[in-house]
């Protein structure tokens, strides 16, 4: 599975583009984040990407042939999406929140039988939301509702999963759930592409990073070579300070902001 | 929360179709004449085995004044509830109701307009499911905007269309004749299930049961419904054609319930949310429990309707006085409502 994004570009009004003539590609195995700050268009590039939006110019190809062409039913089968977890006042039960995303898979009068039931009950085991399954999605916290809808993501055997900042919200713990299952997702074979705001995100898990600027151009890479003190305070405008410890015999990176770099508008960060 | 994971093994499936089957046999017999079980036994097995049958009157009672309009109780109670439920989750608000898209309005007003005219009973049935169909296509027409906006503005054009119909049928009422045509109006606005024979059955009964139908073999996907418009195609589902039918069917169920029986309130707002309460949001038992209950419900309050009083009470008062405290005690005893 491999998806290529061509000389892409996106504007809501003309003249005034959000993105343009991007490219960069997620093939199976690769972790890859999409980074920038608040408003550089990141929701924008997942749905253009996923063919919610459609591109003002370039294309979107999965395995050479373009997106537009593959039937809505089929495309969906291979690649999935995960929402930003917004207080979705939706009050069903769990383990039918992770159903729905059979629903794909299963004929248009039908409803999901034993057999898929049996895979969301393996499938919440493999992630570790098995205890969540009795509850109601409308009742769960911000982390447990992000893993859910991972989970309702992955319930539909995706090759692609794609994510809209699935740890922003979270606190330290639940954020490392997330990033942690997203990498191990990877390790298994899948294709997973997420965005962030933390460039640390980027930095401690992404095989790949794209780095999304003002002007809606974007730099994409190995994270080493992307996400470094110039590219940062470029696109964010923050000085910050990229470093490494040590703790327990792993070493660590970490990123973090100085100061508002010295050319930063600060009317534009608001 | 404390974890209480029962494995439901529910006792209500079996029970929930019985009971307007229950509430029918009950009602054949409850009325100012009233029907003893014998009777009705004797003239059941009458008709089958073409055996010796009770009094003509009796008969005649049975089968021709009250069968039809339970029939058409049931009809009505679970079209609307469907038609309620449906909305609720298509619109994710607790608020809708089987008028919100002014189907009812519209076709209030078609029936308004074939009595001014002086119509028979089958030409007002024709002109009311003509206008709730007019209603529906004005109300997609003018509400289908920009993608990406959501059912927000189908909703707004469904309110402005209702209260134009709205509007029209006090115009309708202010030409009307004092005397005979204004009081027909007026009455039929409040909802009567009496004026129902077979043959409006014929007529308005195969709507209301493809509608009910096709949304009963959807139900498992309208649970996509009320999530966000990207989550649900993600779902690999064509998201247009869902909304679509699931307007459309219930737009017309709605349209040939007002068209035999005039606007029967509260029944599309209570029962969904009773069932909610009791059953939880997933579709697949909420629908057909909002199905059997809204029969069951309305059955009971037709007959409360008919058999309180000598005059016929219109039914809308009825399902407000009965429905309205008992979901207030529901709200109070359960979680309250929720979506």
């Amino acid at each position: 599975m491999n998806l290529t994004v061509e000389n892409a570009s996106f504007a809501y009004k003309k003249g005034k583009p959000v993105l343009s003539e991007l490219s960069f590609s997620v093939s199976s195995g690769q972790l890859v984040a999409v980074l920038g700050p608040n408003g550089a268009g990141k929701t924008t590039l997942l749905r253009c990407m996923a063919g919610f939006l459609p591109w003002s110019a370039g294309r979107t190809l999965i395995d050479g042939t373009e997106l537009g062409s593959i039937p809505s039913r089929q495309l969906w089968r291979r690649i999935s999406y995960v929402p930003q977890a917004r207080g979705n006042p939706v009050s069903l039960a769990v383990e039918d929140m992770i159903l729905l995303g059979c629903t794909g898979r299963i004929g248009v009068f039908s409803s999901p039988g034993e057999e898929e039931r049996g895979f969301v009950r393996s499938l919440a085991a493999e992630l570790g939301i098995s205890a969540l399954l009795g509850r109601r999605f409308d009742e769960l916290s911000g982390g447990e509702a992000q893993m859910v809808l991972i989970a309702r993501a992955l319930a539909a055997k995706p090759e692609l999963l794609i994510l809209d900042e699935p740890e922003s919200n979270l606190d330290f713990k639940n954020r490392l759930i997330v990033l942690e299952t997203l990498r191990s997702l990877a390790k298994g074979g899948m294709a997973v592409i997420f965005n962030t705001h933390y460039p640390e995100h980027a930095l401690q898990h992404a095989d790949r990073s794209l780095l999304l600027g003002k002007d809606g151009r974007a730099l994409f890479g190995e994270t080493d070579i992307i996400v470094t003190r110039d590219h940062i305070r470029e696109a964010f405008g923050v000085e910050t300070v990229v470093g490494e410890f040590e703790a327990d015999g792993t070493r660590v990176r970490g990123i973090l902001p100085v100061r508002l770099a010295d050319d930063a508008d600060k009317g534009e960060q608001i | 929360m404390n974890e209480k994971k029962k494995r439901r093994v529910r006792p209500a499936a079996i029970i929930l179709p019985f009971i307007p089957v229950i509430a029918g046999l009950c009602a054949l017999m409850i009325g100012r004449y009233s029907v003893t079980p014998a009777d009705l036994w004797h003239s059941v097995v009458g008709h089958l085995t073409g055996g010796s049958l009770p009094s003509g009157f009796v008969e005649s009672t049975l089968w021709h004044v009250r069968l039809p309009r339970i029939l058409l109780a049931m009809l009505a109670g679970a079209g609307l509830s469907a038609a309620g439920c449906s909305f609720q989750s298509l619109f994710s608000n607790p608020l809708a109701t089987p008028d919100t898209l002014g189907v009812a309005s519209g076709a209030s007003f078609g029936a308004a307009l074939g009595m001014l005219c002086g119509m028979k009973l089958v030409g007002i049935q024709l002109f009311a499911l003509g206008f709730g169909i007019l209603a529906i296509l004005l109300t997609t027409l003018t509400g289908s905007g920009r993608a990406g906006r959501g059912l927000s503005g189908t909703v707004l054009a469904g309110i402005m269309i209702g209260s134009l119909f709205n509007a029209l049928v006090s115009w309708a009422k202010l030409t009307a004749d004092t005397e005979s045509e204004l009081p027909a109006i007026t009455y039929w606005l409040m909802g009567n299930l009496g004026s129902a024979g077979y043959g409006e059955l014929l007529l308005g009964a195969p709507p209301i049961l493809i509608g009910l139908t096709v949304l009963l073999l959807l139900r498992w996907r309208m649970n996509l419904l009320p999530l966000s418009e990207d989550e649900a195609r993600a779902a690999g589902v064509n998201l247009k054609l869902l909304r679509g039918t699931v307007i459309g069917c219930a737009a017309v169920m709605t349209a040939s319930v007002v068209s035999m029986c005039g606007q029967v309130g509260w029944v599309g707002l209570l029962v969904p949310h009773i069932c909610r309460m009791k059953w939880g949001s997933n579709q697949l038992s909420l629908l057909p429990a909002s199905v059997f209950i809204g029969a069951g419900f309305l059955t009971v309050v037709d007959t409360a309707a008919r058999s309180m009083t000598a005059s016929d009470l219109p039914v809308s008062i009825l399902t407000a006085v009965i429905g309205a405290p008992f979901f207030i005690y529901l709200m109070r005893r359960t979680e309250g409502w929720r979506l």
